[in-house]
């Protein structure tokens, strides 16, 4: 697997190691440096004696180094990678010292004593009654939160913008306490709405009724099908164990990494990785949740192809996945995509039929050209059909700017009436936006 | 979506305002409705929920593209130059971490020097960078290509970039900053022509718009300027006669000119005089009837080349007159300042390698090799006023010259920070690098301070030179 410089650097948790990384990039620095197809490995001469030594399995990305810093990945990590990246003549192929052959096998070790590990024997009674408290809890938890709903409609929007802080946060903690974290998270998304900005009343709307459809769907749990009543459970935030999803076959594929974005949620990092599998044509998202100063399980950097297998959360829409083994991650390749809006908005369509509940959706568009109309900027498609593009000012330019007025095929994130372009592919690469 | 805004309104007036029925509903919306509404012991607001779910997933289902019809967008021409190369634009995602300006500029040159244009992902950046520093401005739209001209057309914050307007336009219709500017430039290259269009605008020119053009003629000012500004020696505005007088006395030959000479003349002799007792004689240089200021101010106001005439004498026997003169060598910064403002270099040099003292103004009149030579002779005496002169300065400063400032920077670290060699990197010659250890302060406390700024000076002037061979082979 070869990492572009981008991709390296764009794993690195802070700009202080994003510079120092770079710092460490230069082959001066490295007393002894080796690479072959499992790993990459080299020794850096810090201020003591001894160099550090830096390991990086490529299969999974994963890192390890001798270096005290707290830091996941570390500079050195950065700085072998990056070296690799920018000077791949310096690493002589061969077998891996000692130090790096222990560390794999170790970890390979640790993969087969997961999957021998036999689950514990469960008091199935105890359990039982675990879940039905916690289901009286939640009912009891919606009810409120239902009289809620009904006062704000009640009561009328106009008022809405004025409301403090605290009545978006009492009615979240109160969801927090009866165990449906879920809607707690959809309770505080209605504070965060910018009640500045035109057309906060839909955006604002469309929040509520989610939440009363999902109210709803809980109340009438038993008479929905089975794969809508997963989605029902998840939304309001029931968890499903990964160690039982991970029982499935799953769907093994080339996952090309759209776009990876980050967010800070409720003190923990939430990283959304969007995947699209080359063969099988189908959209994943993975979420990984890591406290500050640690590491994703795994890293995806945007442009990468990930030879894994994913499990399906199950859902009427399956889109949310963990990946249940890694192989190997290769070199990227360009993948197809729709070939116009019209085929985005049928998919829509049909989904939205199955699960109205999405906030995004991803998708590849090929030849789309970016076009000014209306003080804003569109998407134009080869039909001359147009859709406004969603996004900060930084990506729109940047993705101008690589078009430079031409048809691209781009990655994209949004639905309905808003996309945000991602990911464009120019001259064979892919391009982060 | 005539529903969608009905709901809308509904629901910011509230249900217990707003009836939910009687809205204008498509035909499967109105079917879904008149199910609602005809539930019993649905309350108002029940009602509503459940037609405004049900329209929220019709309307997010059926959300119809615009037709762009005859929306397009123009394409960039294709560039005509070749991309810089890999390793050229690692280097410069390393000086743009390092948020390092003079970098920047030195890699956009050497870039636009190689006839090379940066990938059409990277302009973006540049432009931004641009629009924040004027330094940049003009190398990063040649480093832009076609790309970078087709794209700031798009944005107004990046308008700077667009091709000049032209002399006249500018003359007729710019701000009173860029018709200032256009006249300063226009002096360089057509003294003459520029005085015409000055004199054609001068009658729709007030008092203080005047005194500003004025003003760009100094230190351009030539014989054929002289009748105009002598009629301006008569102007209503005391502003502009000043101004005008100020440009005369830098006219050798001038009436003013000539007038000062003719009362400073007389008062300045050579004495043959005897000395060790009548066994030799000797030349005294002395100033009769003066030493006040204003005598010393009008010193100032004669072309030096008078002198030779007047004493007989070349540059250096008269620095040296008036440097073993009766209480004349004080009038030696008033010879300086005549030489910088007659720009006359052979006196220049004179003063710098004769005089004893320092005058900063001096040095833009020296070929580059003296300067360094008289930085170095005065440098402990007129540190402040050698560094500010040398930071100015274009080019790597001599080894010797970097190695004293250096030395004397780096005992003041509180003074001269991590900034003042960010500034200066590009004076900062590769000779110097090994030097730099030997350049550390004596306090332990200050020797520490030294050690990382200098590792970061060395890291520097490596990118620097990297630049230098990535564009250059």
């Amino acid at each position: 697997m070869n990492l572009s410089e981008d991709q390296v650097l764009a794993l690195a948790p802070d700009d202080s190691s994003h510079k120092s990384g770079r710092d460490l990039s230069a082959p001066g620095k490295w007393v002894s440096k080796g690479a072959n197809e499992k790993a990459v490995w080299g020794e850096c001469q810090g201020s003591g004696a001894k160099p550090y030594q830096t390991q990086v399995d490529l299969g999974n990305l994963a890192f390890k180094c001798s270096c005290p810093s707290r830091k996941f990945p570390c500079k050195h990590g950065i700085g072998l990678l990056l070296l690799r990246a920018r000077h791949p003549k310096e690493f002589t192929v061969m077998e891996e010292p000692a130090w790096v052959a222990e560390w794999l096998s170790k970890r390979n070790e640790k993969e087969e004593k997961r999957a021998e590990k036999k689950d514990k024997p469960v008091d199935e009674a105890a359990q039982a009654r675990r879940q039905q408290a916690r289901q009286q809890k939640v009912g009891d938890g919606l009810e409120e939160l239902s009289r809620w709903v009904r006062d704000i409609i009640r009561n009328g929007l106009v008022n809405i913008p004025e409301k403090g802080a605290a009545f978006w946060e009492n009615m979240a903690r109160r969801m927090v306490d009866a165990q449906a974290p879920g809607l707690a998270a959809r309770v505080r998304g209605l504070g965060e709405v910018n009640f500045y900005a035109e057309g906060w009343q839909t955006r604002f709307l469309d929040r509520l009724l989610k939440i009363y459809l999902v109210i709803q769907g809980y109340k009438n749990l038993d008479q929905l099908p089975e794969s809508l009543r997963q989605d029902i459970r998840m939304l309001v935030g029931f968890t499903q164990s990964q160690e039982e999803l991970k029982t499935q076959t799953g769907v093994r594929d080339d996952w090309f990494v759209l776009a990876k974005k980050v967010s800070e949620e409720d003190q923990l990092t939430v990283e959304r990785n969007w995947l699209y599998g080359l063969r099988t044509q189908r959209y994943a998202l993975v979420l990984q949740f890591f406290a500050r100063n640690q590491v994703p399980g795994i890293s995806f950097t945007p442009g990468m192809v990930a030879d894994a297998t994913l499990v399906f959360y199950p859902s009427s829409l399956p889109l949310r996945a963990l990946v249940k083994e890694q192989h190997l991650t290769r070199d990227p390749v360009r993948p197809g995509g729709y070939s116009g809006w019209q085929d985005v908005i049928v998919r829509e369509t049909q989904y939205n039929s199955i699960y109205p509940f999405a906030d995004e959706y991803p998708c590849i568009v090929s030849e789309l050209t970016p076009v000014s109309h209306q003080n804003g900027w569109w998407l134009r498609d080869r039909e001359g059909r147009m859709m406004p593009i969603r996004g900060n000012d930084g990506a729109i330019w940047q993705l101008l700017s690589i078009s430079g007025g031409s048809a691209l095929s781009m990655s994209l994130i949004g639905k309905e009436n808003e996309y945000e372009p991602v990911g464009v592919w120019y001259n064979q690469e892919y391009k982060i936006l | 979506m005539q529903f969608w805004d009905e709901l809308i309104n509904t629901a910011l007036l509230g249900t217990d305002k707003r009836p939910v029925t009687g809205m204008t509903l498509p035909g499967p919306l109105a079917a879904a409705a008149e199910a609602i509404n005809g539930r019993e012991g649905t309350d108002r607001e029940e009602q509503f929920l459940q037609l405004a779910s049900v329209a929220l997933n019709f309307r997010q289902s059926g959300h119809i593209p615009l037709q762009g019809g005859d929306i397009h967008m123009t394409r960039a021409e294709e560039e005509s130059l070749p991309y810089c190369s890999i390793q050229s634009l690692r280097l410069l995602k390393d000086i743009l971490a390092d948020e390092h300006t003079s970098l920047l500029h030195y890699w956009l040159l050497q870039c636009a020097a190689a006839r090379r244009v940066v990938p059409p992902d990277w302009v973006p950046l540049l432009l931004n960078r641009a629009a924040d520093r004027k330094l940049l401005r003009s190398p990063v739209m040649v480093v832009s290509g076609r790309r970078g001209e087709w794209l700031s057309r798009l944005n107004p914050a990046w308008q700077f970039s667009l091709a000049p307007r032209e002399g006249e336009d500018i003359w007729q219709t710019g701000t009173a900053e860029q018709r200032k500017t256009f006249l300063r430039q226009l002096r360089q290259t057509d003294p003459s022509g520029a005085r015409t269009l000055l004199i054609q605008s001068w009658p729709q020119e007030n008092a203080n718009g005047r005194t500003e053009l004025l003003k760009q003629l100094s230190g351009t000012v030539i014989p054929e300027d002289q009748e105009w500004l002598m009629s301006l020696l008569t102007d209503k505005s005391q502003k502009v006669k000043d101004e005008a007088r100020e440009l005369l006395l830098q006219l050798p030959g001038s009436p003013v000119v000539l007038q000062h000479w003719e009362t400073v003349r007389p008062a300045v002799i050579l004495k043959k005089e005897k000395a060790l007792l009548g066994m030799i004689s000797k030349t005294t240089l002395y100033v009769e009837g003066a030493g006040s200021t204003d005598f010393q101010l009008l010193i100032g106001y004669i072309p030096p080349v008078y002198w030779e005439e007047h004493l007989g004498a070349n540059p250096q026997t008269i620095i040296g007159f008036f440097q073993k003169g009766t209480d004349t060598g004080r009038y030696l910064s008033s010879l300086a300042t005549a030489a910088v403002r007659f720009r006359d270099t052979r006196w220049a040099l004179a003063l710098a390698q004769h005089g004893e003292l320092f005058h900063a103004d001096l040095l833009e009149l020296l070929p580059v090799k003296q300067q360094d030579e008289y930085c170095l002779s005065f440098f402990s005496q007129n540190v402040e006023a050698v560094i500010e002169h040398v930071r100015q300065r274009e080019g790597e400063w001599s080894f010797e010259l970097a190695r004293t400032v250096l030395k004397h920077t780096a005992r003041n670290p509180y003074h001269f920070n991590i900034h003042f060699y960010k500034e200066n990197l590009l004076h900062i010659p590769r000779s110097i690098i090994m030097e730099l250890a030997a350049c550390a302060p004596p306090e332990d406390h200050l020797r520490a301070m030294w050690q990382g700024i200098s590792e970061q000076i060395g890291k520097w002037v490596d990118l620097k030179q990297q630049t230098q061979i990535v564009f250059n082979g």
